[in-house]
């Protein structure tokens, strides 16, 4: 049954329509939010056609899982950024493999940059590093540093508290100074 | 305040002073005057933060929307295929199980017992007979 409380056009709204089946309700949340979710989802994968496959699985688990979410517990934007980065981390394992081969090519290249160290090779090597962070690490900077959200929201993503966000943020933050201090000693 | 704590606030509250405690402020700025140290985990956190504005720009992504649309509707197809499988697979299994018997049956029993064979002749013989008394005559 519809909450009265609940605004016609609110994303609550439409998840409860979408609950009970309701394709267009669906396809408003898609318009609304695919930008959003793809912008967080390349952001924590460095990758197009990743982000473009996990953004497209994230909206169908969306309609899978919709009898799972309850208004009560968790905000819409939330829980479908639970899903995303829960698709992301599945993804990570797939490639854990590539993964240390990028690693490897972050130390290779911070260590060639030692002697002639320039702006643009500077922010290169903090690219690469900032795909090689852990993923929560990774996950609470590009919400926090980048996305605007705010620690608390943050917090119920990652499923931590405010100061586990901070701790997240500042130790990312140390690993991706570390780079640049290195090579300027 | 020595290097660690100031790189503790830095972890913290990043690159602009302006955002620190109040109190730490002022020997903030008086440890960056005097240790390149500082200096250099400052000016290292405020490329970090450029970089984070800068370079996490995201590309376009080309008729997402539609794309996702389109996989909702091949998975809701797939899905009412399943749901007919699902449906039809348990009547379509017994049929296929009586069929299955009744040949099984069939070939079992393909050589009737000789007594049994001579009944059944009789029997057909005998009900023949009793029909075709029946048959009233063609006029």
């Amino acid at each position: 049954m519809d909450s009265p409380s609940l605004k016609a056009d609110s994303d609550e709204y439409l998840m409860q329509q979408v609950q009970q089946r309701d394709e267009s309700a669906f396809s408003l949340l898609v318009q609304r939010h695919t930008q959003s979710i793809h912008a967080f989802i390349y952001r924590l994968c460095g990758n197009q056609s990743d982000a473009e496959d996990i953004t497209q699985e994230t909206f169908l688990r969306l309609w899978q899982r919709a009898a799972h979410w309850t208004p009560d517990t968790v905000q819409f934007s939330t829980w479908l950024h639970q899903i995303a980065r829960n698709l992301c981390i599945d993804q990570f394992r797939r490639e854990r493999s590539r993964k240390r081969t990028l690693i490897q090519e972050t130390i290779e290249f911070a260590d060639s940059s030692i002697e002639t160290i320039e702006t643009a090779a500077q922010k290169q090597a903090i690219r690469a590093a900032i795909r090689t962070l852990p993923e929560r690490q990774r996950t609470a900077i590009v919400l926090c540093q980048v996305q605007g959200w705010t620690q608390q929201d943050a917090a119920k993503v990652l499923d931590t508290t405010v100061d586990g966000v901070q701790a997240l943020i500042g130790r990312a933050r140390r690993s991706l100074r570390g780079i640049l201090v290195t090579n300027n000693e | 305040m020595n290097e660690q704590n100031f790189e503790e606030l830095l972890d913290r509250h990043g690159s602009d002073l302006s955002m620190w405690p109040e109190n730490m402020r002022d020997e903030a700025n008086e440890l960056l005057a005097q240790s390149p140290t500082a200096l250099a985990l400052l000016n290292a956190e405020i490329t970090v933060e450029e970089v984070l504005a800068d370079t996490m720009v995201v590309p376009d992504a080309d008729r997402l929307e539609q794309k996702i649309m389109a996989r909702f509707a091949a998975q809701k197809r797939r899905f009412a295929f399943n749901q007919w499988r699902a449906f039809f697979w348990k009547p379509a299994f017994a049929a296929t199980c009586s069929l299955a018997f009744g040949f099984y049956l069939g070939a079992a029993n393909q050589e009737l017992p000789v007594d049994l064979a001579e009944d059944l002749t009789y029997v057909t013989f005998y009900d023949h007979e009793e029909w075709s008394g029946d048959v009233p005559n063609e006029p």
